[in-house]
């Protein structure tokens, strides 16, 4: 029998996950949780999306919802939870994505004989992987999932084009395996290949494909054959790649097709139509051409919450207005001039906005024609859930449809709808929580029940809400360490912004006189690069490549020819102008 | 799908939808049927209805005045590789089982272009890294669709890309170190690979007739060679040398298959004789030579040498940018050959049909084709024509008089500003390599394809 | 009946070249020919029917009728027509004999910074490709070498000739290559802050190239003015000294709109004289490259629009758009074995918008003026060189027939390997059996 080398490493990790894990009480540094029943009073809840029911308790109980109505007996070991007058919806759930999957590490991969027969694994195809073997309950993705309020996810293995197989996890902090709600539940198939062995191309991909589902099929129907009367056949051939992939071709368990650009979904649906799967439809971004082609045969569809970038032109130009001294504030005023005159360049930005809104109109549309569909969040970042909904809505998705979206429909899709997706006595307690009503501008969310286990967020510190951008969190006095093999460097980087300009000086407490101006300053997001010009006995330079993070940052600097040395550091305090 | 319709009429806001179209008075080149001075020619419902003096317009018929123009069937490519997302899968010397036919790009601007340059049909290629490459599309430029099924030519036979010389040696011998890696082992690449599809079909036919009580297993590339075998598949194979052309002809004799193009076959005129005697096909370039070593020895005057020896020859782009000036590089034959203007024009319309196995639908101005139709100011073959409407199953895709300024249908939402290529696309968006090109950037390549960039030739 | 005649007339011609076989291989002639009653084209004025006497080299007269000298031969042209030869104004033509034979390329040195790299010591007077290119009219390139910021300098030849010496039109320019913004092809995946950052660096690297030349040229001429002797070995400044000096033009290869703004600025910043060569988006700028008086070479005409969202006829409109803001414009092909195209290039931009006759200056008369050698190319004038091709019609038109080509008073075979290889396998012999 095949031992998967996973399942070894996950016991591992099952056994260092029950030491540290808080919640269970099991850690002397914390007391004791004293029971696993809550109340939750007078709060209002949303059971499912288009109804709201004020003035209700909720009594959680063992991991379940216990009780809920006006007027609830409490359990004398119940904990209350300060509700009152907070929204209670059912916790989300994540249709579709690699939550809890950690990402592989980059390995030099072995170079390969023949590269048009490579192994199966390193061609991508490792149907007989299962995502129940890779998940772990402590991965920083699970914790940004459950804090974006959801409590349930499909996850599913990384990979090239048969990466492998879903299960259904709940998002809480228990052992790997308590979490687990379902093993198995389907096969993903994504256009991804291995560069330089077959297949390596999507062309390629698709024939490969077709080749192993029939022979899936026909591996299948062999070994039953031949189980019920062996007679006169080959012993069949053990193949775990095609037994993995048998239950596709039986209809018994559906294929998640990864389709995100309007091509993709062609292709899903082609393949589809030519092999007669089941199938589900994920992580699509441009599918509304296919609207009506989907409607009919009743696909299941995930759309990616990831959306475009709306341009933020005129957004960062009120920001930067104020900032601009006048002698530039003449030149930029120039400029924009100069490209208002432009035609060509407004209708290509014209262009691309009407674009923009087809991507931003696609789930109100899906709505409109009744397609039930979920989200999938393979490429969207937690933190941007919220805000992209909002923008949904905003572009003709209603919020209930939304709501559905995040609850009733990827329960259906996933056949969890008897165990969650609302909040229903009897269910399991997945909760969000929230201060306003979840869409509303202002709401945050206040708890996550997951699996009747309580995570509370405290409001963030808005310190950082007053900076126009991610990157003006750079600008101030930070420390910086350096580890030099053999001493330890420190000293200070001093990050200002004038008329948009980063300058960026760098003074080493070796000689703190000495200050080194850098040059070539670059700002992407919260990463910074530039870099100076130092003397050591001739002119050495020193490239910094910044990353930032709230009050901290970490990075690298490679000296010249001499190598690349770890930096990081703190912020210490404003600029001094 | 009212969104989509509202879109694309944004953006082609000028096309004609209507499949009923009577083009007046123009001098007719009809390739098969001569000249036709002053005639009109009648499309009913995508298909040439008449083709005659002072038509009348029936009702709902709208009218092209193409008075002083010159009418001629839409031009097909029978290679290029526009309209498809991918071109090689390099990484095995066959792949039969592979077919561009599942990555075409409809949104590809390049279709647009070719049709400003008359061209309503081409061969959508596999690229020329393996021997036996993959499967072919033949389509029709029907831009405006997002849908890459409709770009499909309906009921064209399959085609199939084969490569000699040097790019499969390049790519395997010498990329991979395994077989081909000389023009000997691209030989036995193809014998092995025919083989093997013999003794599959017979384990598939003594299962089917009960000899044998398991199933074999099942295998796409075997499938396809077997239905090369059977004569389902045209050949359209990649070659320069004269040599090589005279090996596949002989292994083609030996596994009774006689359906055959050769593509580019730059020293076909060295072998005319024998590739008439085959009923072999040649597709040619005009004029290119001497980008690589087997093309060193090339004339211009090929597609000349090769008309007169009796081999149906067609001329071809290979390229995103000479796909747009085909009916240019048609008259190049006249300078090199002295081709008649008959002769010059069947090279871009009839011949390339036949090669493909659709010349009963295109390739000429006769009643009952599809009305694929282009129309010049000046002959076609003079250097200063301009293509004025193209027609693809009397629609009209092509408009110079309303033609607007920025064509594409998919806009990249995340792109900033339109991007700038240094270098024209051809490089690697279209040409035998594509695909492959980063592949072969290596030490002693890098050279060669940092100035291919400039080049119109990847090939 | 035209189609089987001019089928049986070949069939008379390859059988007497046939037996002809193993001759001697055709040359060059030589000698004073008077080439009578032609529509000679002269692009400097008027289009008429007269007489040209070409003799030492040069055109000796020109002129309804020329008289006939006792040693000439005269040579009836009635119904061709005569044009000067036509200049491609940048090719690698003899500097590559087959691209993907990587040793067979020399154009190419390594160094970024190698403007002493000098086309005109290897270009092979030999290459196949030449005889190729000139029966298709084109007498003159500019050949010119590629690569790296500063890639070499490149020299105006002709096509006939066994050495530099013989080949050589007076003329060789530094080539420079603008920093780039654009991409280099669908597979530069380099992020935008990088495509910027690459061409930041590029920009400081010309300019701190430029600012050591200018201190080279002041240290030059100090010590000329000293009448000291400077030992140096500087042959990278000593090849930039001319156009520091502003004795020649700088040839700035740019492309995209907003680098030929940022050459602008730059030539004039650096107050020197330059040609913009490539120039593909020299329509959206026009106005400014105009105003600023610079000269531009662009081509291939036949070629793809750069951007996806351009026009699919961009790159043939592009020459008579600068042309109509008042740009002096020339073409090339920026090709190498294909430089025979030239006359296709030029025609493309005659019908979209620029007109045969200014198309016909942009390979003739407007090179000859931006390389400096207006008094001897680019025109049928007495006393110019005698680079002229008689046709029997339009060269530019695809079928017609070049019938005669002179290259400096030279009567050139009208012969290439093509032609050669057109001759033995029209009918080949042995045949199939």
């Amino acid at each position: 029998m095949y031992t998967n080398p996973f399942r070894v490493l996950s016991c591992l990790i099952f056994l260092v996950s029950i030491s540290s894990a808080s919640l269970s009480g099991q850690n002397s540094d914390s007391p004791k949780q004293l029971s696993r029943t809550f109340y939750l009073k007078n709060c209002f809840v949303i059971p499912q999306p288009g109804s709201l029911l004020s003035g209700q308790n909720v009594i959680i109980k063992d991991g379940f919802i216990s009780e809920i109505g006006t007027a609830v007996k409490i359990p004398f070991d119940a904990q209350i939870v300060l509700a009152d007058s907070l929204y209670v919806y059912a916790g989300f759930i994540d249709a579709h994505s690699n939550t809890g999957i950690a990402k592989p590490e980059n390995k030099d991969r072995a170079k390969v004989q023949d590269p048009g027969n490579p192994p199966n694994d390193v061609a991508g195809i490792t149907p007989q992987i299962s995502g129940s073997d890779l998940f772990k309950s402590l991965d920083k993705s699970v914790a940004d999932m459950r804090s974006a309020g959801f409590a349930i996810a499909q996850v599913a293995p990384r990979g090239l084009m048969l990466p492998g197989q879903n299960s259904i996890f709940l998002l809480g902090e228990g052992a790997n395996d308590k979490m687990l709600l379902k093993s198995n539940t389907s096969q993903n198939f994504q256009l991804e290949a291995n560069r330089g062995v077959y297949p390596s191309t999507s062309i390629a991909i698709l024939a490969k494909f077709r080749d192993l589902y029939k022979n899936a099929n026909i591996t299948g129907l062999h070994e039953e054959k031949f189980k019920l009367n062996p007679a006169g056949l080959s012993r069949p051939d053990y193949n775990k790649e095609l037994m993995s992939m048998y239950p596709v071709t039986i209809k018994k368990m559906p294929l998640y097709f990864v389709a995100s650009r309007t091509k993709d979904v062609h292709k899903a649906l082609s393949l589809k139509d030519e092999l007669g799967f089941d199938m589900v439809l994920t992580e699509v971004k441009q599918g509304w051409h296919y609207l009506d082609r989907i409607k009919k045969s009743s696909i299941p569809v995930l759309l990616s919450l990831e959306l475009p970038e709306e341009d933020k032109k005129d957004t960062k130009k009120e920001g930067d207005a104020p900032e601009k001294k006048d002698s530039t504030a003449t030149k930029d005023v120039k400029k924009v001039v100069k490209e208002e005159k432009n035609p060509e360049k407004d209708g290509f930005d014209q262009k691309k906005e009407a674009s923009i809104k087809q991507y931003l109109e696609q789930a109100g549309l899906f709505e409109k024609q009744g397609v039930k569909f979920g989200f999938s969040y393979m490429t969207v970042k937690p933190a941007d859930i919220r805000k992209n909904l909002r923008k949904l809505i905003q572009n003709g998705l209603s919020e209930n449809y939304a709501l559905a979206a995040l609850t009733t429909h990827p329960a259906q899709i996933l056949g969890i709808s008897h165990l969650a997706g609302t909040v229903e006595k009897g269910k399991i307690a997945n909760l969000v929580i929230t201060d306003k009503p979840y869409f509303d501008e202002k709401a945050t969310i206040k708890y996550v029940f997951v699996d009747g286990q309580k995570y509370e967020f405290t409001e963030k510190t808005k310190k950082t809400e007053n900076k126009p951008s991610e990157s003006g969190k750079m600008v101030g006095s930070w420390s910086y360490t350096v580890e030099i093999p053999g001493s330890t460097q420190k000293g200070k980087i001093i990050i200002k912004k004038a008329s948009g300009e980063y300058k960026v000086t760098v003074v080493d407490d070796s000689a703190p006189s000495e200050e080194d101006s850098a040059s070539d300053v670059i700002v992407d997001g919260k990463k910074i690069t530039f870099n100076i010009t130092t003397d050591m006995g001739a002119p050495v330079k020193v490239d910094f490549d910044l990353n930032f993070e709230d009050k901290s940052y970490t990075g690298s600097i490679s000296v010249g020819q001499f190598g690349s040395f770890p930096i990081k550091g703190d912020y210490e305090g404003d600029p001094k102008y | 799908m009212n969104r989509l319709t509202i879109v694309l009429a944004v953006i082609m806001p000028v096309l004609l939808n209507a499949q009923n179209v009577l083009i007046k008075n123009g001098t007719v080149l009809t390739i098969t049927k001569g000249v036709k001075e002053n005639s009109d020619i009648l499309v009913t419902n995508g298909k040439i209805a008449r083709i005659d003096k002072n038509i009348s317009a029936p009702n709902g018929t709208s009218i092209i005045d193409a008075t002083g123009m010159f009418v001629m069937p839409g031009i097909i490519d029978a290679h290029s590789h526009i309209a498809l997302d991918v071109v090689n899968e390099a990484t095995n010397p066959v792949t039969a089982e592979v077919n561009v036919g599942d990555a075409l790009d409809p949104l590809d601007v390049s279709i647009y272009r070719a049709l400003a340059g008359g061209v309503t049909a081409t061969h959508a290629m596999h690229g020329s890294a393996n021997a036996v490459g993959g499967q072919c599309e033949t389509i029709k430029l029907r831009y405006g669709t997002v849908n890459p099924d409709e770009l499909r030519m309906e009921g064209a036979p399959r085609t199939i890309k084969f490569a000699l010389g040097e790019n499969p040696i390049r790519v395997h011998g010498e990329g991979n170190k395994i077989m081909p890696n000389t023009r000997m082992g691209v030989e036995q690449v193809f014998r092995n690979a025919f083989s093997e599809a013999q003794l599959y079909m017979k384990d598939w036919d003594d299962y089917k007739k009960g000899l044998r009580k398991s199933s074999p297993e099942y295998n796409l590339r075997n499938e396809t060679m077997a239905d090369i075998l059977k004569g389902n598949i045209i050949i359209h194979c990649h070659s320069y040398r004269a040599d090589e052309i005279l090996m596949l002809m002989r292994v083609l004799k030996d596994y009774n298959i006689n359906r055959i193009c050769f593509q580019h076959v730059n020293e076909g005129f060295k072998v005319a004789p024998e590739l008439a005697a085959f009923g072999a096909g040649a597709s040619v370039f005009a004029d290119w030579w001497a980008y690589k070593f087997e093309v060193y020895y090339s004339t211009a005057y090929n597609a000349a040498i090769l008309t007169r020896n009796g081999v149906v020859t067609s001329i071809n782009s290979d390229s995103e940018e000479l796909i747009r000036h085909l009916y240019h590089e048609a008259a190049k034959t006249q300078r090199y050959g002295d081709l008649t203007d008959d002769e010059a024009l069947a090279l871009i319309t009839i011949n390339p049909a036949k090669q493909l196995g659709i010349d009963k639908r295109v390739g000429s101005l006769e009643v009952g084709k599809d009305a694929d139709i282009a129309i010049f100011k000046g002959h076609p073959l003079s250097v200063y024509a301009v293509p004025q409407k193209t027609l693809v199953d009397g629609q009209v895709r092509f408009d110079i008089e309303k033609d607007p300024d920025d064509t594409r249908i998919d806009i990249n939402p995340n792109e900033k500003y339109s991007t700038f290529y240094e270098t024209e696309r051809n490089y690697e968006n279209s040409g035998c390599l594509r695909g492959i090109s980063e592949m072969l950037m290596q030490e002693s390549y890098a050279k060669f394809m940092r100035f291919k960039y400039s080049q119109n030739h990847t090939h | 009946m035209k189609h089987l005649y001019i089928f049986f007339s070949l069939i008379i011609l390859i059988n007497t070249i046939i037996p002809s076989f193993g001759q001697q291989v055709k040359k060059a002639e030589n000698g004073v020919f008077l080439l009578k009653n032609a529509t000679l084209h002269t692009v400097s004025s008027s289009t008429y029917i007269g007489d040209i006497l070409l003799k030492d080299g040069i055109i000796a007269e020109i002129g309804k009728s020329v008289s006939n000298p006792p040693n000439a031969k005269v040579i009836d042209c009635t119904g061709k027509h005569i044009y000067p030869g036509l200049i491609d104004s940048g090719s690698r033509l003899g500097l590559v004999e087959i691209d993907a034979v990587s040793l067979t390329n020399d154009f190419d040195e390594h160094g970024d910074f190698v403007p002493h790299m000098k086309a005109l010591i290897a270009v092979n007077p030999n290459a196949v490709a030449i005889p190729v290119t000139r029966v298709n009219g084109v007498t003159t390139v500019f050949a010119k070498p590629d690569g790296g910021t500063f890639p070499g300098t490149g020299a105006l030849i002709d096509l006939f000739g066994y050495s530099p010496e013989q080949m050589t039109c007076g003329s060789e320019r530094v080539i420079m290559r603008f920093p780039s913004t654009g991409r280099r092809g669908r597979w530069d995946r380099r992020t935008d802050e990088d495509v910027k950052k690459d061409a930041e660096k590029a920009l400081k690297n010309i300019n701190d190239i430029w600012s050591i030349a200018v201190q080279y040229m002041k240290m030059d001429s100090a010590s000329k003015a000293d009448n000291q002797k400077w030992c140096t070995n500087n042959p990278q400044m000593m090849a930039l000294l001319p156009i520091v000096k502003g004795e020649q033009p700088l040839f700035i290869e740019v492309n995209s709109k907003n680098d030929i703004e940022s050459a602008l600025e730059w030539v004039s910043d650096k107050k020197l004289k330059a040609v913009f060569t490539g120039v593909a988006e020299g329509w959206r700028v026009a106005d400014k490259i105009a105003k600023a008086n610079i000269p531009v070479i662009t081509g291939p005409i036949l070629n793809t629009p750069r951007r996806d969202n351009d026009r699919y006829d961009a790159s043939y409109t592009n020459p008579s758009k600068m042309a109509k803001a008042g740009i002096k414009v020339a073409l090339r092909t920026d090709n190498a074995e294909n430089t025979r195209n030239l006359p296709f290039n030029a025609a493309f931009a005659a019908a979209y918008g620029m007109g045969i006759e200014n198309a016909l200056r942009s390979v003739t008369l407007t090179p000859a003026e931006i390389f400096g050698v207006a008094d001897k190319y680019g025109s049928l004038d007495k006393g110019k060189v005698a680079n002229i091709i008689v046709a029997d019609g339009d060269p530019f038109e695809t079928k017609t027939k070049i019938e005669k080509l002179f290259i400096r008073g030279w009567s050139i075979p009208l012969e290439s390997r093509q032609t050669l290889l057109y001759d033995e396998f029209l009918q080949r012999t042995p045949g199939i059996k």
